[in-house]
């Protein structure tokens, strides 16, 4: 006996097929990463983002900089062929609880292109997290938070001439965004990271400042400690251009651990994290 | 296969056992590997005194008396004892097998560049005045180069195949059954035989061969017995005259176990490692030859740990210096082989495969508090032997026991060989085995699989080297290197109109080349009929049950051998880059192409660029990907249309270190592989071509069909060092390892990059391309970094070994 007509055999997917794809926009794609364990839970595909709004010193990826495909960095890319390009590692996000990061450059200027591709990843159950400065709109910054369950935002300093002398723009805007990003309702959770770069933002007043600004956050789970790095000195040769902290020494591992402590300190009830592996 | 560091320990601090460990350990690493001809000296005359004896007897007879005459000496310190030979790094001889391989190699095999081994003048005059004079003529090697079939010497001689291995050393490939040994004891077996010998009825046609075969086993039987009680005079002796009270206290206990074990079931730990190691020394003794293995220690040794500890009569620590001194022990024995047989696999390679973890019996989680100390053993004492297989039962096994096994991995020795326990299961279906047993597999040798006290083939008979078939239908039949026609004419490929010309005229080079292994694979299987080896056949009840010996077909499961194919990503490659760049793009004509690889791409820069530019295996792309996945399949189904006398041909992947030989038998490739280079290794990707890191390279292998690559796959994997080192990493690692099982990939072994390896990287960036450097938010191909970064990386990368 049947008592299952036949359109009850109907498949009752939660999100029809033809919803899965066909996303119009496009996005201009440094690169893709896999396997990488240092940018959010698991394993993760980082899908880096060329165009940034900032123009940090210390920048290590400098060709990442500009918006526009240059001298090989980059490709015009739809979000079908991304969302495919990141299914690919389903199986490694299955065991590792790990999914896709975008960063950049800044992904918060192809707002349209992320959303779309976050949206698609949440569809297919994939953890999603950005990495940003928070430079950029906010009308931008919100499109994308229905699909983020991490999002990290780079303060590189808590001092706003100071920061405009580094990178370029005030923070006033950042800090408001990042405000307005605590008082959301929707359940993402927020990561500060610091890239500690000896003698220009390692400086006590200016860590104990990120902190407190931390330490008001409702959603951050961490403050994490990003060791300064020289990986990328050669592209800035390779893109015609000079790297301006030439005299810069990577810290040493115990100086990052020692800055560490030294925030732990300061009893704030803040998780502060040493950011991982160099090499 | 990557072996241990054999570097000597010099730890600061350790546990008090690992001081004895330490000192057994160093006093390995020091000895010079020595042919000891010993053993040859007593077969050879116990031949002499049994002729008119049938063959397997007189071999019987033989190992009986190597038993009661060989040099029995006990090493200062060691708790377990025996030695197969007379010195303690002794390669030994089988005459009866391959007299003539030392023969040739006499003024060479101290100095030849894979394992040499001292041969002093006293062995040198008993060779040439005793042993040769009587084998001359008789040897198993000596019949196989005489029956050889044309076309199979061919293609040997001009590197296509290898195929002399099985012919120039004894069995091994194969897991006795030491379950058996340990419960029952050599008397236990002993009645077995004799039950069975009473039943027969010598007017009955085919009894009286039942009955000397049967009585053949006693004679083995009793060699072992007396072996074992020598081993107690000898350790009597030496209390008598020790004068440290602990040590003769040792001495004595040795005594008292050797005096119990083999000849009676084991009722102690110690006695069953014992009696173990008594019966591998004895196998050995018998044939010389690599993969006598242990196999599933974790399981059978269970009952006696547990009743020891449960019992009192032994803690944890001591249990632990009993395994690291039995692992001491594996690493003491060299395998002798001739230099060719040597150059393809490395390394004096007794490949003991000892494993750990999987499923019992019912299907359910098998790992227990002994699976982590068998590990524990391999990190204590990081010597080559024994090789350290993992079963990993995705579903069943527990997260600490895999986060041992990333442990070990850490420690850079290449250990463990990590294998899918499902995959392991399925290879044993498809030989054949019903799925109860299949649960209790073990890996064997290198990758290959195994079931203990059941199963009889060679699981590497021979190599198929894959570069060879590509360029066969190149050339239309004929090899690069020695110009000469070799194979079937499949077509001047300038004549191809289509990729699936080229396609069918590789896989019919393929066809033609498995022709030719599987009927020397025949010659071989007749031959070995006349090289019985009852002291192995005594732990196989089905041999005493059928009277009938492990070389006759007396074992349970019987299958026909495997055939190994080597140069799997140079195969897939050179396939995609000819559809990719002359077919689909037309970037170039197959005239042009035809021409460049025979110029070794010098002046056809070009081509070159063209050739590396199209898509390579290893990056997770399916436009190459498809191509393994229908290659592999043809390959499987070819390989497993032919049936030998023991039942259906068995395919495998695995190189051991023969894609290096293969390599410079081979000309320019359309992959990009340079004339006379080295070919990838296992299912591998090609060095340099794996750009986008581990989880690309998983997916791409997951292309092949393991399972029916019955003889196993093997897949050597680069892993970054953080990894390993931070607690982040090892859990992702755990997740990869986890992926991994579910892509059905099969085996797994890890190259840890430590500074050796990136500076290697520094020197030759070509082969390194794919090598990535990571940090939060940043991603490099360490090879396009300038210098100075790069020596600043290389100065943070932790050295791995000891």
């Amino acid at each position: 006996m049947s008592g299952i007509t036949s359109k009850a055999l109907i498949p009752f997917f939660g999100v029809p097929l033809d919803n899965l794809v066909g996303k119009e926009h496009t996005g201009t794609v440094l690169r893709i990463e896999r396997n990488s364990i240092h940018d959010g839970k698991g394993l993760r595909v980082v899908l880096f983002l060329k165009g940034c709004s900032l123009s940090c010193k210390w920048c290590s990826t400098p060709e990442s900089q500009q918006a526009a495909v240059e001298k090989g960095y980059g490709r015009i890319m739809s979000v079908d062929e991304v969302v495919a390009d990141i299914c690919k590692d389903e199986i490694f996000f299955f065991h590792s609880g790990g999914g896709v990061t975008i960063s950049g450059g800044e992904c918060l200027l192809q707002p349209d292109f992320v959303a779309d591709v976050l949206e698609e990843c949440r569809k297919r159950g994939i953890d999603a997290a950005i990495e940003t400065s928070l430079s950029a709109p906010w009308q931008s910054v919100k499109k994308i938070l229905p699909f983020l369950n991490v999002i990290y935002v780079d303060l590189k300093h808590p001092d706003g001439k100071i920061h405009k002398k580094l990178v370029g723009v005030d923070n006033i805007h950042i800090l408001a965004n990042l405000r307005k990003l605590d008082q959301s309702d929707l359940p993402f959770k927020i990561h500060l990271r610091i890239p500690l770069i000896p003698g220009i933002n390692d400086e006590d007043d200016a860590l104990l400042k990120t902190l407190s600004i931390g330490a008001t956050l409702n959603k951050l789970v961490e403050i994490e400690l990003l060791p300064y790095h020289r990986l990328g000195v050669g592209t800035y040769a390779k893109l015609g251009r000079v790297y301006e902290l030439e005299d810069v020494v990577a810290p040493s591992r115990d100086y990052i651990i020692e800055r560490a402590e030294f925030l732990r300190e300061q009893g704030m009830n803040v998780h502060i994290k040493v950011g991982s592996g160099y090499f | 296969m990557k072996n241990g560091q054999n570097k000597i320990i010099t730890l600061a601090r350790t546990p008090d056992y690992l001081g004895r460990v330490r000192r057994l350990k160093n006093r390995v690493i020091l000895a010079q590997p020595e042919m000891d001809l010993e053993n040859a000296r007593i077969l050879t005359e116990g031949f002499i005194e049994s002729e008119g004896e049938p063959l397997v007897v007189r071999k019987a007879r033989a190992f009986n008396k190597q038993c009661r005459e060989k040099t029995v000496k006990i090493w200062d310190e060691e708790l377990i004892v025996g030695c197969s030979g007379s010195k303690i790094r002794a390669g030994i001889l089988c005459a009866d097998s391959c007299w003539s391989v030392l023969n040739d190699e006499l003024d060479t095999i101290a100095e030849r560049p894979y394992d040499p081994f001292y041969l002093n003048e006293e062995d040198r005059q008993l060779f040439e005045q005793e042993i040769k004079p009587y084998w001359k003529g008789k040897s198993n090697y000596e019949e196989w180069l005489a029956q050889i079939p044309d076309d199979t010497r061919e293609l040997r001689d001009n590197g296509v195949i290898y195929i002399n291995r099985k012919a120039v050393r004894g069995f091994g490939e194969t897991t006795a059954g030491y379950e058996w040994l340990l419960r029952e004891g050599i008397s236990g077996i002993e009645k077995s035989v004799k039950t069975r010998r009473a039943k027969l009825d010598l007017t009955v046609p085919g009894d009286y061969e039942k009955d000397y075969y049967l009585r053949s086993l006693l004679i083995v039987a009793d060699g072992i017995k007396i072996l074992a009680s020598r081993y107690a005079e000898e350790a009597e002796r030496l209390a008598s005259l020790e004068e440290n009270d602990k040590r003769r206290d040792e001495l004595l206990e040795i005594a008292n176990v050797c005096r119990n074990v083999p000849a009676n079931p084991a009722k102690t730990f110690r006695e069953a490692l014992q009696s173990l190691y008594f019966y591998q020394i004895c196998i050995f003794m018998e044939q010389n030859a690599a993969s006598y293995n242990p196999g599933r220690m974790d399981q059978y040794l269970w009952p006696y740990f547990k009743d020891d500890i449960d019992s009192g009569r032994i803690n944890r620590e001591e249990t632990q210096e009993l395994l690291d001194c039995l692992w001491v022990k594996f690493s003491e024995p060299c395998l002798f082989q001739d230099e060719v047989t040597a150059e393809f696999a490395a390394g004096y390679p007794m490949f003991q495969n000892v494993c750990v973890g999987g499923v019992d019996e019912t299907g359910r989680d098998a790992v227990n508090e002994l699976s982590c100390m068998i590990i524990q053993a391999t990190m204590d004492v990081q010597l080559y032997q024994p090789s350290l297989s993992v079963r990993y039962s995705l579903a069943k096994n527990p997260g600490s026991f895999l986060r041992k096994v990333v442990e070990l991995i850490s420690l850079g020795t290449g250990f463990p060989a990590f294998h899918n326990d499902d995959i392991g299961i399925r290879m044993l279906m498809n030989k054949g085995i019903p799925l109860k047993e299949a649960f209790n597999w073990n890996p064997c040798g290198c990758v290959e699989t195994n079931l203990e006290g059941r199963l009889r083939h060679y699981t590497a008979l021979a190599d198929i080297n894959l570069g060879s078939i590509v360029e066969l239908a190149m050339l239309n039949g004929k090899c690069r290197k020695s110009d000469k026609c070799i194979s079937i004419k499949t077509g001047n490929p300038e004549n191809f109109n289509t990729f699936d010309d080229f396609f069918e005229a590789v896989k019919a080079q393929f066809a033609y080349v498995t022709r030719a292994v599987v009927k020397g694979s025949h010659v071989i299987d007749e031959v070995c009929m006349k090289r019985p080896c009852p002291a192995l056949s005594l732990t196989f009840r089905e041999c005493i049950e059928n009277a009938k010996d492990y070389a006759w077909g007396g074992a349970k499961y019987n299958t026909g051998n495997g055939i190994i194919l080597i140069g799997v990503a140079d195969l897939i490659n050179s396939i995609a880059a000819v559809k990719y760049i002359v077919y689909d793009k037309g970037l170039v004509t197959m005239g042009r192409l035809l021409d460049a690889l025979a110029h070794d791409f010098n002046g056809f820069e070009d081509i070159l660029k063209l050739c590396n530019s199209a898509p390579k295996y290893g990056n997770d792309d399916p436009q190459v990907d498809r191509i393994a996945g229908d290659v592999f399949t043809f390959f499987a189904d070819e390989i497993e249309t032919y049936q030998s006398k023991f039942g259906r041909m068995t395919p495998g992947i695995l190189p051991v270190s023969g894609n290096t030989p293969f390599g410079l038998e081979v000309g320019a490739l359309p992959s990009g592989k340079k004339a006379w280079k080295p070919l990838a290794d296992g299912v591998s990707p090609t060095g340099g071509t794996d750009l986008n890191g581990p989880g690309s390279v998983l997916k791409s292998v997951a292309n092949i069909p393991h399972d029916r690559f019955v003889q196993g796959t093997l897949l050597n994997l680069k892993v970054e060092p953080a990894m390993l080192s931070e607690e982040n990493g090892i859990i992702q690692m755990m997740a990869l390892l986890k992926s991994m099982c579910s892509l059905g990939v099969y085996h797994v072994q890890f190259n840890v990059i430590d500074q050796e390896k990136l500076l290697e990287a520094q020197q030759n960036p070509e082969e390194h391309r794919g090598l990535l450097v990571r940090v939060a938010g940043y991603t490099a191909y360490f090879v396009e970094l300038g210098k100075d970064v790069q020596d600043e990386i290389i100065g943070r990368t932790v050295q791995h070994g000891i």
